[in-house]
């Protein structure tokens, strides 16, 4: 018995076997055998492309949402609100610390406009000091 | 009310179902060919991207389907024929492929031989597909991978139908006898 070739064993699985083929395929249990293998690994084939796209698909799926769009809204009234209330205390004491730092600006002024205003060095200053006195007595 | 059919042009103006329509199927098919999930991502994604910039040039007389197929066969075969794709596919091994195959198609009950016996399939059949060239796989992805007949195929490839069965014949043998091997 002459079994079919690989071309005949193509043509059958496309569709296009003969009825002569058939005919052979229906009593020669080794073709049918062929045949029946050949399909089961090109099934197995289909499988594992879908199977395996699937599966990648799936890795790619994007992740949930951390929370809904309403929580969000109200975490950002949240924030605002803590905001407002917080700013008043913020400016006082800010407000505080700009007047103390004036009182200091002003206090440094105050000493380096007595040392400029100074006729002698501050060395000399007991000296000048005890002439006056010693003037003084004199008169 | 009878629903209205569109036509492959009106079908192309809402892009995003477009995408939601066909990505799977070319993902697929890249999948298949290159047999990388990254590159199949990445292809995936310049697919829809080339046919989006291109779609004022889609004249219809195509399904949206066989164009979009068109432009991802265009893809692998330029990456294919790439050095780097290349270099990569030499240093790849496929025997991790086959055995997440095998995850994913056997059951958890499947005793150790039945488990061989589908590993040893996948690994003939895969290892086949390998061995052919790069228009013989494309045909045979499109026609045992998504079950595309061969006039939808030649369209894809742009062959003529003659053609897409002689690469068929020639891409069964060589499966075949890869199969009488390993069994």
């Amino acid at each position: 018995m002459t079994h079919l070739s690989s071309e005949q064993i193509s043509a059958w699985l496309l569709g296009d076997g003969t009825a002569e083929a058939q005919r052979h395929v229906e009593s020669c249990r080794q073709c049918h055998d062929d045949i029946t293998e050949l399909r089961n690994g090109l099934h197995l084939f289909r499988q594992s492309v879908h199977r395996w796209a699937e599966h990648s698909e799936s890795r790619n799926l994007p992740a949930p949402a951390p929370s809904s769009p309403i929580s969000w809204t109200l975490a950002a009234a949240t924030v605002v609100a803590m905001t407002l209330a917080l700013l008043p205390m913020y400016l006082n004491v800010r407000q505080a610390q700009l007047e103390a730092e004036r009182a200091q600006d002003a206090l440094l002024m105050d000493q380096v406009h007595i040392r400029i205003t100074q006729t002698v060095p501050q060395s000399m200053e007991r000296l000048m000091e005890l002439m006056s006195e010693g003037k003084e007595d004199r008169q | 009310m009878a629903a209205t059919i569109d036509t492959p042009a009106e079908e192309l103006q809402d892009f995003d179902r477009v995408v939601q329509l066909y990505r799977p199927v070319v993902f697929r098919f890249i999948l298949a060919s290159l047999r990388d999930h990254d590159d199949a991502e990445t292809l995936t994604q310049d697919c829809f991207l080339r046919a989006f910039r291109h779609r004022h040039r889609f004249r219809g007389d195509a399904a949206v389907k066989t164009w979009l197929m068109q432009i991802a066969a265009n893809l692998v075969r330029d990456l294919t024929r790439s050095r780097r794709f290349q270099f990569w596919k030499r240093a790849r091994s496929s025997a991790a492929r086959v055995q997440d195959l095998v995850d994913l198609l056997s059951s958890r009950e499947a005793s150790p031989e039945a488990r061989t016996l589908l590993q040893e399939q996948l690994h003939a059949v895969w290892s086949a597909s390998d061995r052919l060239s790069e228009k013989q796989r494309a045909v045979f992805v499109l026609r045992f991978g998504e079950d595309m007949d061969l006039l939808e195929i030649a369209d894809v490839l742009r062959m003529k139908e003659g053609t897409v069965k002689k690469h068929l014949f020639r891409a069964l043998h060589t499966v075949r006898e890869q199969m009488r091997r390993v069994s």
